[in-house]
């Protein structure tokens, strides 16, 4: 009896993981001070994508390889270092849109630290729910502009997305 | 399957609170960063789209330390302080008039930004083209830091021509 149950338990579990089961898509994109980058999360062609949480975090100033610049290295760098007064307030900022359904999912570009966790440093501790159903073979574009003034560095935006896929 | 047929009317959605592209207060979608002095408080409009109605989920604040030109470092317990100086009063001009949200809240309850506060939820629905006004005053005296606030509004877009 006792076994008849784990077995219908186990059954069940694996029927459910044919049609649905847990996925994390990642995406980076490296940003240039003072300019933009587009980058395009593209959900594979087996099933649906039905993101439920949203992580990232932000690292500036990195070199083009992505790989971190330590403060000596960018003397008049403004952010995330106390130094000059150019307008660096807010890193990375981000916008997305589903090409796929043509739906913006921001009015406007919103600062990166506010929606990702851990953000720069960390900024946010708590992931970001952020239910939203991606089809088969759609793409989510992400906009990104970096008010870092300072030439010649970047900032490296490392987005999760965190969901299940459906079939 | 059936959630498609619902997730393109009914869809997580951000406005943002900071410098818009367009710039200046009260320009369609988009909102002006707020500087605040010690002491200082100032108003923030935000104003819906024509084609969505918004359920208002959560307002998410940050802050910026202009006097010192570093983002405030939430592992840093010294710089706590000038977070929780920011207070926010929100209101609402709906379908049934004006009214108040929350009397002023410190910023650290009313978003998920420390591992102690969860985000405050407000679950308003609000037509399109609405008005939100934002009363932040930075109440701190930490430092006499003048303080850069933006953030974002969460919520869930129901899109009018699918309603």
């Amino acid at each position: 009896m006792k076994n008849d149950l784990v077995r219908n338990n186990v059954a069940h579990r694996f029927d459910e993981q044919s049609k649905r089961w847990i996925y994390t898509y990642t995406v980076d994109i490296l940003v240039p001070n003072g300019g933009s980058a587009t980058a395009n999360l593209n959900i594979s062609n087996d099933a649906d994508f039905d993101i439920e949480e949203i992580t990232g975090r932000m690292m500036g100033p990195v070199d083009a390889n992505g790989l971190f610049l330590p403060a000596h290295a960018v003397p008049n760098t403004d952010f995330p270092y106390p130094a000059s007064s150019a307008n660096a307030s807010s890193g990375v900022m981000i916008k997305m849109t589903d090409q796929g359904d043509g739906i913006e999912l921001q009015n406007d570009f919103v600062y990166a630290e506010t929606i990702l966790a851990p953000g720069y440093s960390p900024t946010r501790y708590q992931s970001t729910k952020w239910p939203y159903l991606l089809m088969k073979n759609s793409n989510l574009r992400i906009d990104c502009r970096n008010r870092d003034t300072v030439a010649g560095a970047y900032h490296l935006l490392s987005m999760t997305f965190k969901g299940y896929k459906y079939r | 399957m059936s959630k498609h047929k619902l997730h393109n009317a009914i869809y997580t959605f951000a406005y943002p609170i900071v410098e818009g592209s367009n710039g200046g207060v009260g320009v369609h979608g988009t909102a002006t960063t707020v500087t605040l002095a010690v002491g200082q408080t100032a108003t923030l409009n935000i104003y819906g789209r024509l084609d969505t109605f918004f359920k208002l989920r959560s307002v998410i604040l940050r802050a910026w330390d202009s006097s010192n030109n570093t983002l405030i470092d939430m592992t840093n317990e010294d710089s706590l302080p000038l977070l929780s100086s920011i207070t926010c009063k929100v209101y609402v001009d709906g379908k049934d008039g004006s009214k108040v949200l929350c009397d002023p809240i410190r910023a650290t309850d009313l978003s998920p930004i420390t591992s102690l506060s969860s985000s405050k939820r407000f679950n308003y629905l609000l037509p399109p083209r609405f008005n939100i006004t934002l009363e932040l005053t930075n109440t701190g005296s930490v430092g006499n830091r003048t303080l850069l606030v933006g953030g974002h509004l969460m919520g869930t877009a129901l899109l009018r021509r699918k309603l």
